[in-house]
């Protein structure tokens, strides 16, 4: 795995007018941290960010790099990214300190490859986990660890222990979970080939409390019916008198 | 069509929809999906039709998530009646969706597959739509 190299600069406030100021000029606010320190904030080209780490899948190690020689050449890896609800884009970054001689534990993408013999057979393939917790140093993070399933079969299943990892990388687990499945087609056949009756049987408790409705609003229909019969009697009755 | 079994009141007042979505707006089980841009209300018809042209097109294989959920009962008033004597009676359900909002997701097919099914899904909506896709999305084909 590459180390990245960022630049950053150190900002002094944190007040909501001047990050939004921050962000206005292309810039993305962040906070560096590590064991044992406490949070100083900086910030990023936002141009920069997108280039060299927003398209990229799981941890990656980036080096530091700033006039300021708090952060200068630091190691750390992404903590968090605070994302735009619509737009995606980065609205804060944490950047954790990390020290390259301790073995750290991160989360790896898991990349699936080939063509299941279960999926050629009408399976589905299921992946029940995206990504695998390991504990390695941080300069031997796998991109991605890559799983062939073309010898899995129907209602076969791939747990983490089954996975291959790189000399120097171990699974960090409490569960031996799933990691993908070749699930049986019947569960998806169905409601695509009986896609109609299946409608027509969800239709029927939803169609229930608009019928009633309908049903009270009759009745109402009714009751004003029955109210402009009793008014007619009543004007009838004071043609009479 | 999707409602609720059972409510605690039967009519709401309508509302206001503020910001954007706060939750519910990045993908959680598919490596495809498609997010609001608008803010309003769509229906139980809606995302029925929606999720009926997703299904047909991807055929076979590939999972549909539905990520929004009408609850919100809507009234209106019988046809040809005067105004007062009360709200209408319900008459369907909608879900109130914010700028940014998953509302549906797709796994275990080919992204271009993914994208048509998703642009023919988002016709039935009354939202305008964005395609989304998962960072190193990988499909075994």
């Amino acid at each position: 795995m590459e180390t990245v190299i960022l630049n950053v600069e150190s900002r002094q406030t944190a007040t909501k007018g001047e990050t939004g100021r921050i962000r206005r000029s292309g810039k993305v606010p962040a906070v560096f941290y590590g064991p044992g320190k406490i949070g100083q904030k900086v910030c990023v080209d936002a141009r920069e960010f997108r280039m060299k780490l927003d398209g990229l899948e799981g941890s990656h190690l980036i080096q530091l790099l700033s006039p300021a020689a708090d952060f200068n050449e630091k190691m750390v890896l992404l903590k968090d990214v605070q994302r735009h609800p619509v737009t995606s884009s980065p609205m804060h970054i944490d950047f954790y300190e990390v020290d390259i001689t301790k073995p750290i534990i991160v989360t790896v993408p898991l990349h699936f490859i080939g063509k299941a013999q279960g999926v050629t057979a009408g399976g589905l393939l299921q992946s029940l986990r995206r990504e695998v917790t390991v504990e390695c140093l941080p300069q031997e993070i796998p991109d991605f660890i890559q799983f062939d399933v073309t010898s899995l079969a129907l209602h076969d299943t791939v747990h983490i222990a089954d996975l291959v990892l790189p000399a120097g990388v171990k699974a960090v687990y409490d569960t031996n979970d799933a990691v993908v499945t070749i699930a049986s087609p019947v569960a998806e056949a169905k409601p695509t080939a009986a896609e109609g009756a299946a409608a027509a049987t969800e239709a029927t408790p939803a169609a229930a409390p608009a019928a009633g409705g309908v049903a009270k609003a009759a009745g109402g229909v009714a009751k004003a019916a029955g109210g402009a019969a009793k008014a007619a009697g009543g004007a009838a009755k004071s043609d009479k008198k | 069509m999707l409602a609720p079994k059972k409510v605690k009141y039967r009519k709401q007042q309508k509302g206001r929809i503020y910001g954007d979505a706060q939750r519910g707006n990045s993908l959680a089980f598919g490596d495809f999906g498609l997010k609001t841009l608008d803010r309003g209300w769509i229906s139980a018809r809606e995302i029925e039709a929606a999720r009926v042209a997703l299904t047909r097109h991807v055929k076979r294989g590939g999972r549909v998530w539905v990520r929004i959920f009408p609850d919100k009962p809507i009234t209106k008033k019988p046809a040809e009646t005067r105004m007062g004597k009360g709200k209408g009676p319900p008459e369907a359900w909608v879900a109130v969706v914010r700028p940014g909002r998953m509302l549906f997701e797709m796994e275990g097919i080919p992204r271009d597959t993914a994208r048509e099914a998703l642009r023919l899904a988002s016709h039935k909506l009354s939202v305008s739509t964005q395609f989304c896709e998962r960072r190193g999305a990988t499909y075994a084909s």
